[in-house]
């Protein structure tokens, strides 16, 4: 019962395994509309909450027997989700709730929800899996990443259809199935998030270099940088591939920007014994000893043997083999000054140089 | 008149049908406002306005009363300060409240932010102030929703960007204080019927925030633009300021008619080539001209012509420049910078410079064919308007419309500028925007849209499931996004387009609606676009798309298409006698079966085809004459045929001009046996289906039309009729005097004192100008 009237809400606990690692008191939140535009005339038609409890994982959910019940649904919604620390959505962040926000308003409530933090799942799939996944849906996701194959009467683009259906007519047909579809796929919000805060922690198993930039990337970006050095110098760790190289040039391009030139040096020679095809790798070396060696010869020669072992690729160089070719000519083109700050990072050099290739995972 | 750019009539073959000076007229001002706060004294004093024009005064003190308001006034007379001012006292008054400025076009919000910017700078709070439209960086949006003082957009993302998404804009809409809708009379017509619609909806959603905004209209000159306020608004309190305090430079009005060529055919010198001799000479001499073309294509051809004409050693592409849709912004930025300070002496230019886009003042202005309408034609001409003097001079091409208007100045100058005309209740445009109103919010059981019932309307979407009611109220119940399905600017949804082929990018060069198109771009036909021809190649009638190719033939393709005509019920007439009217709606069926190819000049016949298109039909309003057996018995049936052709093609031409729409807004049916009537009947209908409220202004204007129609074929030059005239079928013997029979017979008067009449209205003229 709400100051609004009832509202249909049912609820049930159901078992669940431990987690490993234990996302903590998060609220669980998936909701069926009826559009997926957004704007005004997009209802809220159906809402699960997951939260897991001592005894197992309590679901509730809420439904709108009809549109002029809105108040009702939206107030039992919003009590349930107010007991929770933190929400956790699967693409929340850009769709349930702004959808859920405009109902607020719609219904004249105070819409703001006030939690501490709201991940969305969907983002970090999207950081952590995307080279893995050519779509990102909630059911791709579930037969790719946590390995199961859910047997849904109810496709989602069909979900809106049978709540009209219902309005309409009463039928009652697809109705049900579109609320165990909405069930389903909060339950799997919760196992996905453990899943996701394992392989965040770095602690999955079978992860290849692909999976560990992926991840470094991620650390990277949200600011954890130690992470991120961690997970980048994992993925280098991996002989051969286009991910290890990948990784090993943020970090050449990382050592370089913090002045460790012999640090950036010590990870090309790596590189080059592994990736020589890679176009990357020898403009990085080019752009070093142009750049921070001073060394326009050295550099000459890397782009030249570039061209040479990669003639399809010679085009893109042949840029920088002009400007090389007029510095050399120009003889070094180095002064003075530049020579000075070459040997105050030099200094900085010895301080932060540190071990970086071993301690792999 | 030495102030005045040289323009002598002696130096050009044609007839100068009107050449007439306004005087010139002195500044009438008005104290600042007492109550005007000191920091926007201070704030227009740095921009040099120590006093007010009269009319930006009155306008003040009316929003200051809280009432809605139209402001007429003529280009240049500071019209924006008029809706500015009391919007910036009030924000500086109560900075949490909120303006949302409404213009046709990007472009010219572009122009207005940058020039309310320039005023606000030197206010000392931080006032927001952003355009908001599809060119919004998405990272920008957020912070103008939120923070957004001043919002600047168009109808058209109001319809499908801020109405659906008003949750978004909560902080908008609930501290709405004033809308203002300039260049107000654009919104006639459909488009107008339909930003009618989205203005009810716009007060809807005001309602439910508890806004109730001030509305403050801009217009040029129009006929009835209280009237227009009236119905886009449905506001009953709205205030009229139209009296101009701006001063205004000596004004020379010259309409040139080019000589004719071809007495039968109606050709005359191309207005073009004419047009390129009387600006060349002004630009040569650095007297600032611009030069309107009806068309893009029109201002590339007289771009070039103008720059050849100018002395090589001068740098001729950066003084003449060309300025339409289709340059970007930065590009047209420049410019119009160039035009204020004097570096640009010449541009050539579309419609586009037609709107309040600030170029400053020049001096002289030369109309390549009608604009359309005389609203348009005065806001052109407004264009030169020095306080040294100006010259203004449009030169007629050989349609129709522009004979009849450069033969006539004395309508030109007499007839009040166009009445805008809408008709928000239109079935069809109702239904569509209930709908984007259903999903915006609920309807309660008794609520209207604005002041139309709806309630039934709503008991059919719930029939075929879009809506369903629940707890007192209908709420929207499909996924579909209904102002998306809607545009605001296209006549009919499914209107074939016209791609031009020859280009490597195939371009789109127009479109035209369903029910025309299987007349004018059969497979074969020779169509003629902006003066040039092309063959249509192929017509994809599944897919609505016509390839075309431009070529240069000797004939042109005339379809032959039965068109039938049936009443399905008449709301008023039929009444008069002799000729008679009445108005209703209306069923059009159209079959195209066939198409002749015909050669130029000497009209034989040259080829046939066969057109294998579906029937047309068109559920519309209509007005329809039918003329009475006395009248015609002694006619032949081939001379009453061309008779009533004639009249038709006439009428549909004179009833655009007063009605101040496209001539392709309206059709016209001349059947010699009507089976509704039973009589010779012409019916002149909408091409909108269930029209916008043309027909029965058409009904009303009964007499005005046959009387300007029997001019214009009085008038016309050609001896038996041309197509100017009489149109299609010109070549039957007696076509234009059984024509003015007809006409004269239901007019009933003789032909008017023309020079009397021009001489009474130029009064007129001068005080609206």
């Amino acid at each position: 019962m709400t100051p609004f009237g009832s509202a249909a809400v049912r609820q049930d606990v159901i078992p669940l395994p431990r987690l490993d690692p234990d996302p903590g008191s998060v609220a669980y939140v998936d909701t069926e509309t009826t559009g997926l535009g957004g704007g005004a005339g997009t209802y809220v038609f159906a809402a699960a909450v997951a939260t897991p409890i001592d005894c197992g994982l309590r679901v509730a959910q809420f439904f709108l027997p009809e549109p002029g019940m809105e108040s009702a649904f939206l107030h039992a919604l919003r009590e349930e989700l107010e007991r929770a620390e933190s929400l956790a959505t699967f693409n929340g962040g850009s769709f349930d709730l702004p959808v859920l926000r405009t109902r607020w308003v719609m219904a004249r409530m105070p819409g703001e929800l006030s939690h501490a933090a709201h991940v969305d799942l969907l983002t970090l799939v999207r950081a952590l899996y995307r080279h893995r996944l050519e779509t990102c849906t909630l059911r791709f996701v579930e037969e790719r990443v946590l390995g199961y194959e859910r047997d849904d009467p109810l496709p989602s683009a069909l979900v809106p259809e049978a709540y009209f259906d219902y309005l309409r007519a009463g039928s009652l047909d697809f109705l049900e199935a579109a609320l165990e579809h909405n069930r389903l796929d909060v339950i799997s919000l919760v196992h996905l998030h453990s899943r996701l805060l394992r392989r965040l922690q770095g602690a999955d198993v079978d992860m290849d270099a692909d999976d560990w930039l992926a991840l470094g990337r991620h650390r990277w970006r949200r600011g954890a940088r130690a992470d991120g050095w961690r997970a980048l110098r994992n993925a280098t760790a991996f002989a051969q591939g286009e991910a290890s190289a990948t990784a090993g040039l943020l970090i050449t391009r990382r050592l370089v920007r913090r002045g460790s030139i012999a640090g950036a040096d010590q990870l090309l020679n790596w590189l080059e014994s592994g990736a020589r095809e890679d176009m990357r790798v020898s403009l990085a070396r080019a752009r070093l000893l142009e750049w921070h060696r001073r060394d326009p010869e050295q550099a000459l020669m890397v782009v030249e043997d570039a061209q040479r072992r990669m003639p399809d690729a010679a085009g893109d160089l042949e840029h920088r083999r002009t400007r090389l070719l007029r510095k050399v000519e120009l003889g070094g083109g180095d002064r003075l000054g530049r020579r000075r700050k070459r040997r105050q990072r030099d200094v900085r050099e010895v301080q932060l140089e540190a071990p970086i290739l071993d301690g792999t995972a | 008149m030495s102030g005045l750019p040289r323009f002598d009539s002696a130096d050009f073959p044609g007839d100068i049908t009107l050449d007439h000076v306004i005087p010139a007229a002195t500044a009438e001002f008005a104290q600042l406002p007492t109550d005007l706060r000191p920091e926007l004294v201070a704030a227009l004093g740095r921009r040099g306005i120590e006093r007010l024009y009269s009319h930006q005064a009155e306008a003040y003190d009316a929003v200051k009363r809280g009432r809605h308001l139209v402001v007429v006034t003529p280009t240049a007379s500071g019209k924006t300060l008029c809706y500015n001012l009391p919007v910036l006292q009030r924000l500086l008054e109560r900075p949490e409240k909120r303006a949302l400025y409404v213009y046709p076009t990007k472009a010219l919000a572009q122009d207005q932010l940058a020039e309310l910017g320039a005023l606000k700078s030197g206010l000392p709070i931080d006032l927001r102030v952003d355009t908001y439209d599809g060119d919004t960086p998405p990272g920008r949006r957020t912070a103008i929703r939120e923070g957004g003082h001043i919002v600047m957009t168009n109808p058209d993302m109001l319809h499908t960007g801020l109405l659906p998404h008003h949750t978004r804009w909560r902080r908008l809409f609930s501290s709405l204080e004033f809308v203002v809708i300039d260049e107000l009379h654009t919104y006639r017509g459909l488009f107008g019927s339909q930003v009618a619609n989205v203005i009810r909806r716009l007060k809807r959603i005001c309602a439910f925030y508890g806004s109730h905004p001030t509305f403050i209209c801009a217009s040029a000159t129009i006929r009835n633009p209280r009237e227009l306020a009236t119905r886009l608004l449905e506001e009953q309190d709205i205030a009229l300021v139209d009296r101009s305090g701006a001063p205004r430079g000596e004004r020379r009005l010259v309409f040139y008619n080019p000589p004719l060529l071809n007495r039968d055919l109606g050709v005359r010198r191309s207005s073009m080539l004419e047009a390129r001799r009387i600006a060349a000479p002004w630009i040569r001499a650095g007297v600032q001209t611009i030069v309107f073309c009806r068309s893009r294509l029109a201002v590339e051809v007289m771009l070039s012509y103008l720059r050849q004409d100018l002395d090589p050693r001068l740098d001729s592409s950066r003084r003449v420049r060309g300025y339409r849709a289709g340059y970007l912004p930065l590009h047209r930025r420049e410019i119009e910078a160039g035009l204020r300070s004097g570096d640009i002496t010449g541009v050539v230019s579309t419609n586009a410079l037609e709107l309040g886009i600030d170029i400053g003042s020049l001096q002289c202005a030369v109309l390549v064919g009608y604009p359309g309408t005389i609203a348009s034609t005065w806001q052109q001409l407004g264009r030169a308007g020095r306080r040294s003097g100006s010259v203004g001079v449009f030169v007629a091409s050989s349609s129709p419309l522009d004979q009849f208007i450069v033969r006539h100045p004395e309508y030109f100058l007499g007839t009040d500028p166009e009445e805008g005309l809408i008709d928000p209740d239109n079935l069809l445009l109702l239904a569509a925007h209930l709908q984007a109103g259903l999903f915006e919010l609920p309807f309660m059981e008794d609520e209207r849209l604005g002041a139309a019932d709806v309630q039934e309307l709503l008991q059919l979407f719930e029939e075929d499931g879009s809506a369903t009611r629940s707890a007192g109220r209908w709420f929207w119940s499909r996924q579909a996004f209904p102002a998306e399905e809607v545009h605001l600017r296209r006549i009919l949804a499914d209107n074939v387009v016209i791609i031009d082929t020859s280009q490597p990018r195939p371009s789109v060069i127009g479109e035209m609606d369903q029910f025309t198109a299987p007349v004018l771009l059969h497979e074969e036909a020779v169509y003629l676009h902006e003066g040039a021809q092309y063959h249509v190649d192929r017509l994809d009638w599944d897919e609505k798309k016509a390839y075309v190719r431009p070529v240069s033939v000797d004939y042109y393709t005339d379809a032959l298409a039965s068109v039938t005509v049936r009443v399905l019920d008449t709301f008023a007439g039929p009444d008069g006698d002799g000729v008679t009217r009445s108005h209703g709606e209306v069923k059009i069926t159209s079959l195209a079966s066939m198409f002749k190819k015909i050669r130029f000049h000497t009209h034989e016949n040259i080829g046939a085809g066969p057109i294998h298109l579906p029937e047309q039909t068109l559920h519309t309003t209509g007005y329809w004459i039918t003329v009475e057996g006395g009248l015609w018995q002694s006619l032949g049936a081939e001379t009453l045929e061309a008779g009533l052709q004639g009249m038709a093609h006439s009428l549909r031409h004179v009833a655009s001009l007063r009605l101040m729409c496209d001539p392709r807004d309206l059709g016209a049916v001349a059947e010699v046996r009507s089976v509704t009537t039973q009589l010779p009947t012409v019916t002149v209908f909408e091409m909108y289906p269930g029209g916008v409220g043309f027909a029965p202004r058409l009904y009303e204007l009964h007499r005005e039309l046959l009387a300007d129609a029997a001019e214009l074929v009085r008038d016309c030059p050609c001896a038996a009729g041309c197509p100017s005239c009489v149109g299609p079928l010109h070549l039957v013997e007696g076509a234009k005097e059984a024509c003015l029979k007809l006409l004269e017979a239901g007019d009933g008067s003789a032909a008017r004192d023309s020079v009397a009449q021009v001489r009474e209205l130029l009064g007129a003229a001068e005080q609206r100008s």
